[in-house]
């Protein structure tokens, strides 16, 4: 990570898991910010920075942990916002949900999601893909902002 | 049902309104004209008969007239014969006379039997046969004295004129006899007239009734095809409500298909969702509970320090909490999660099992069978028990679906045997009303009649908990069985043995995707 450190973006609409995600990814070694927001709504708010006047955070690189069920909106719409921005393209964005139904898979890679992740159902593989998200955010790659 | 009952009311109204081909007053014309024909057709045969014997009878009247012409003329000839041999003396003269005395006995006796019943005519005849005896005599007494020489004697007899009158009492009495004769035949022709006229009466009163029948039939053949088409129309309008109940019918069974479908779908993704958002909470109940258990453990550790460096610093509260009460909730709450775990894991289970694809395939069931025994073939020689498979029929439908079925089943047969009795188990099949029937029976430990039904229920399950289980299998069996169209009964007794019977559809020619319809959610 080139200088500028990546803030980790965790959309996810469920408190525990959200903090289950943060402690095993700060246990695989990742000390990036997590900044965390449980709707869409704010959650653009903070991205595209227009309406909160905080437009620091807008041009930082970001990496998206996003859920798909979200209350507000599905996680497909922010999704497309985030891949149709001239700025923001090459973020990579994880999505992390539930569903495991295969239109719904390819509609995300389709849209430029750059990984897919079906958070399984039962605890131990629960845990263990988080540990293993963690794992691979140590080592991943992030461009600079254009 | 209700649908279906109007049609056959009105196949009966139209079959009642066929009934009346004529009515009262025609079936009497009817009877009426048949009568009078047979009247005619008697009577004419009656008068024709009568108008034949009067024409003999007359024949016969005209005989006697002849015969009495005959009888006059004889007469007349002897005594032409006789008045010739007087003036000549010649023998030939007399050739006339004795020719009619010879035929006068012979047209009498013709004569007497024809009068007989006609008293005035018997009379007439009486008087005429002494009148022309006398008169033959006289002649005979001049010829006899002209043969004698005696010519003035002959003349002298001839003189007395009782020749002459005895001729006109002849004459006169033959004319009588002719016109009585003559009306009588006279009559007989009236009479004859008269039936012909009668007859002419009655074959018009045939024709009339002849004409009267046609038409009365002519009148019943038009009601009876007017009859004939109102019956065919209106059996035509109960063929067309039949039909509009059929199609109602069909639709309404097409709806009712399609609501279950719906309702099933439904099920499907309440299961789904269910399972999914009770897993949110669970796995956060599972995540901090492994958080606080590491806690825990180092809280523990913390502990057993301070105990060791300065023994007694902990009070026995906070030891007992940190040694036994923490750890023992902590066990507690690890336990009862993954059982919740593993049960909503089973709901998972069923509702994705409800919503993959089905693929029908040929299957020979024989080796399908036999294919599942050879995975269980360890725990069926660990338990002496042996598995039986017989002819069984060829099924077309999802192989996986029926291996999850027909596993089930087996392991369950294997696994609730009566112990220390030698296991038998045994597959059968049949084909049975488009259904092909398999049955899979064991000689276990039974189940009681009284959770015969409840043991397909997810979660229960039946009789001593011995062997574990999440009582899944055979609500998943039936799920299974359901959504392939078929059903599952089971038979058992207590100690003595299960029987589960499956009934699944019979292949029909051609392989249907009708069980494919929950393809995606």
């Amino acid at each position: 990570m080139n200088g500028v450190p990546v803030t980790i973006l965790l959309i996810e609409d469920d408190p525990g898991h959200a903090r289950l995600i943060e402690k095993n990814v700060r246990r695989a070694g990742v000390s990036n910010q997590i900044v965390h927001f449980m709707d869409g709504t704010s959650a653009l708010k903070h991205i595209f920075g227009q309406e909160s006047g905080t437009g620091s955070a807008a041009h930082a690189p970001l990496l998206v942990l996003l859920d798909l069920n979200l209350p507000d909106m599905t996680g497909l719409d922010i999704l497309a916002r985030i891949k149709s921005d001239e700025h923001l393209k090459r973020t990579p964005v994880i999505v992390l949900t539930t569903t495991d139904d295969r239109l719904e898979i390819q509609k995300c890679y389709d849209l430029g999601c750059n990984v897919y992740i079906t958070k399984p159902v039962d605890y131990e593989g629960f845990a263990t893909a988080i540990r293993q998200l963690g794992l691979f955010l140590s080592v991943m790659q992030v461009p600079e902002p254009t | 049902m209700s649908a279906l009952e109007p049609a056959p009311r009105n196949i009966r109204r139209a079959r009642g309104s066929g009934v009346g081909v004529l009515s009262p007053i025609g079936y009497l014309a009817l009877a009426v004209g048949i009568v009078v024909l047979v009247l005619v057709a008697g009577s004419s045969v009656w008068l024709s008969v009568r108008n034949h014997e009067a024409l003999d009878a007359a024949a016969r009247e005209r005989d006697v007239l002849f015969t009495i012409e005959e009888l006059t003329a004889s007469v007349e000839r002897a005594e032409t014969g006789q008045r010739g041999f007087l003036l000549t003396g010649r023998d030939a003269y007399l050739e006339p006379f004795h020719r009619a005395t010879q035929q006068i006995p012979g047209l009498i006796a013709k004569l007497e039997p024809e009068v007989e019943a006609d008293p005035a005519a018997s009379r007439l005849l009486g008087e005429l046969k002494p009148v022309i005896a006398d008169k033959l005599t006289e002649l005979r007494q001049t010829i006899d004295f002209a043969k004698a020489g005696k010519h003035d004697a002959a003349l002298a007899l001839v003189g007395t004129d009782r020749g002459q009158k005895d001729t006109q009492a002849i004459r006169s009495i033959t004319r009588r006899m002719a016109q009585r004769e003559q009306a009588v035949v006279a009559a007989q022709f009236e009479a004859i007239n008269d039936r012909g006229r009668v007859l002419v009466l009655m074959d018009t009163a045939g024709l009339a009734g002849l004409v009267l029948l046609a038409g009365v039939i002519a009148f019943g053949i038009r009601r009876y095809v007017a009859a004939l088409r109102a019956t065919q129309a209106e059996l035509e309008v109960a063929n067309r409500g039949l039909e509009a109940n059929n199609v109602d019918l069909e639709r309404i069974v097409q709806t009712r298909t399609a609501d279950l479908v719906e309702a099933n779908e439904e099920i499907q993704r309440f299961a789904y969702i269910v399972s999914h958002d009770l897993r949110a909470p669970l796995v956060n109940i599972m995540g901090f509970t492994s958080e606080l258990e590491t806690a825990a453990k180092s809280l523990g550790r913390f502990a057993a320090e301070v105990d060791t460096g300065t023994p007694g610093a902990l009070s026995g509260e906070v030891a007992a909490a940190v040694d036994e009460d923490i750890p023992e909730a902590i066990r507690f709450i690890k336990a009862s999660t993954s059982k919740m775990d593993r049960l909503i894991g089973a709901i998972l289970a069923l509702s994705r099992e409800g919503r993959r694809v089905l693929t029908d395939e040929r299957l020979d069931m024989k080796a399908v069978l036999g294919s599942i025994a050879d995975t269980v073939r360890h725990q069926a020689t660990d338990s002496n028990t042996e598995i039986k498979i017989g002819e069984l029929p060829g099924l077309v439908m999802d192989r996986i679906a029926v291996e999850q079925i027909f596993g089930n089943l087996l392991d369950n047969a294997l696994k609730y045997l009566k112990p220390g009795r030698p296991g038998v188990v045994r597959i059968d099949g049949r084909v049975e009303g488009g259904f092909a029937v398999f049955e899979i029976e064991d000689n276990g430990r039974g189940i009681a009649s009284r959770d015969h039904e409840r043991i397909f229920d997810l979660f229960r399950r039946a009789g001593d908990q011995s062997v574990p289980g999440e009582g899944i299998g055979l609500a998943h069996v039936r799920a299974l069985v359901r959504r392939l169209g078929g059903k599952i009964e089971c038979d058992s007794v207590l100690d003595q043995g299960t029987v589960f019977r499956v009934h699944l559809p019979a292949p029909v020619r051609q392989p249907t995707n009708r069980r494919s319809r929950n393809v995606t959610v």
